[in-house]
């Protein structure tokens, strides 16, 4: 059952909020406002709203048919379920680092799971773990690393001890021709470093990742295999 | 005269993901409003549904661990899609392109204030259709209720109550993502 008042009181509001009113509806809004100091408040948080609206434009389209298809093909990528190897942290942004033993905070429960991840597959499977090898660092430096294949760039897995706290660190990745793709940069710590990383390339046209120190000094690097067509 | 139905997209049969996270059921339920929101983020068609398939790809992955009892399908989904267009929106800030003037995308949104325009995208996104369309009618596009309402057949006073409950709608989930982010 709806109310007719409310919904009398709704579209009053709408029109004033968009200066949509006529006069007699202006006139009945005031009446209404003696009684409901309410109305100027809720007229100005549309408003607002209306403000948050600016420059926008709006796309109502679909997206194609073979989108479906490719979803759908998820489930039959080659990946191969193992046990997860490591934690899995959702929404940290492109170049995103935590120091071991900080909370994350992140708000979303439901996307910070423990034990739940990218399965180990090969190189170039779309969503499967890579684990690279670096090699080059100092002996005092141990780096875990692997990387994630997407559709849109790769992504980069590092859990890093024993770097110079406080020192910036660059992520590369290195093309077949030299060219470079920067994939975010950290700083050194004295506690473990667990960073996700995101470049614009595509995990066939990545040769090696490398880590930089500010000067570009390589400071550990690892060589990929090549992805199997 | 009330709008009717729900002004959030969020409550179906279909919300909660069965065990297996069944991907076409899945796709199905929610892809065309997770499309809405990362093609009106990144105004960009392939970027787009790239993002949509590795959200649906990270939610695959996830779904052992995913708790429908502490949040919808679709709010997952759209928790996920959110992450992933940052990452685009990040990496293309990174990344200047070179391409042909025809074939360059439309410009991104305004920058200025890149998280709160992706809320505001959100939540156009995740309203019903009904009244979507008559915010992005009236708000938007910049008809008159009496315009819309000649051309839908929709009466003004229908329209208007829309508008109200999607502005609040609007408002609402705005609010929240500002306290989420404190």
């Amino acid at each position: 059952m709806t109310d007719p008042t409310a919904d009398r009181r709704a579209e009053l509001i709408a029109a004033a909020a968009s200066s949509d009113l006529s006069p007699g509806e202006a006139a009945e809004l005031d009446a209404l406002r003696l009684a409901d100091t309410s109305i100027d408040v809720e007229i100005a948080e549309l408003r607002a709203a209306i403000r948050a609206l600016d420059g926008l434009h709006w796309d109502d389209s679909a997206p194609g048919a073979g989108l479906r298809d490719r979803v759908v093909a998820i489930d039959t990528a080659p990946v191969v379920p193992l046990a997860p190897r490591r934690r899995w942290i959702i929404g940290l942004g492109a170049a995103a680092c935590i120091l071991a033993g900080v909370g994350l905070g992140l708000g979303a429960g439901a996307l910070a799971p423990s034990g739940a991840g990218p399965q180990p597959g090969a190189p170039g499977a779309l969503g499967a773990l890579e684990h690279v090898e670096f090699e080059g660092q100092s002996s005092d430096v141990s780096i875990d690393g692997s990387l994630v294949a997407h559709t849109w760039g790769t992504e980069t897995i590092l859990e890093i001890d024993g770097l110079a706290a406080g020192d910036s660190y660059s992520v590369v990745l290195i093309g077949p021709g030299g060219e470079s793709f920067d994939s975010g940069s950290f700083l050194g710590s004295s506690v473990t470093i667990d960073c996700r990383m995101n470049a614009a390339v595509e995990r066939p046209d990545v040769d090696s990742v490398e880590i930089r120190d500010a000067s570009g000094t390589v400071v550990a690097a690892a060589e990929l295999p090549a992805v199997e067509s | 005269m009330r709008t009717s139905g729900s002004v959030i997209e969020l409550a179906r049969p279909t919300d909660s993901p069965r065990p297996g996270f069944d991907l076409a059921t899945e796709y199905d339920a929610h892809s065309r409003v997770l499309f809405a929101f990362a093609l009106n983020a990144l105004r960009d068609r392939g970027a787009a549904e790239d993002c949509v398939q590795e959200t649906f790809l990270r939610a695959w992955r996830s779904r052992a661990s995913f708790d429908p009892d502490r949040a919808a399908a679709r709010t997952w989904l759209f928790a996920i899609l959110r992450n992933v267009v940052i990452d685009v929106q990040r990496s293309r800030q990174r990344m200047p392109r070179i391409v042909a003037e025809d074939a360059a995308p439309e410009p991104a949104a305004p920058s200025t204030e890149p998280l709160d325009r992706l809320q505001v995208v959100e939540a156009l996104a995740k309203l019903s259709d009904e009244h979507r369309e008559a915010v992005v009618a009236i708000h938007l596009n910049g008809e008159s209720y009496a315009e819309v309402a000649e051309r839908s057949g929709v009466p003004v006073a229908t329209l208007r109550t829309r508008v109200y409950y999607a502005l609040r709608a609007l408002r609402g989930h705005i609010d929240f993502e500002e306290e989420r982010h404190d």
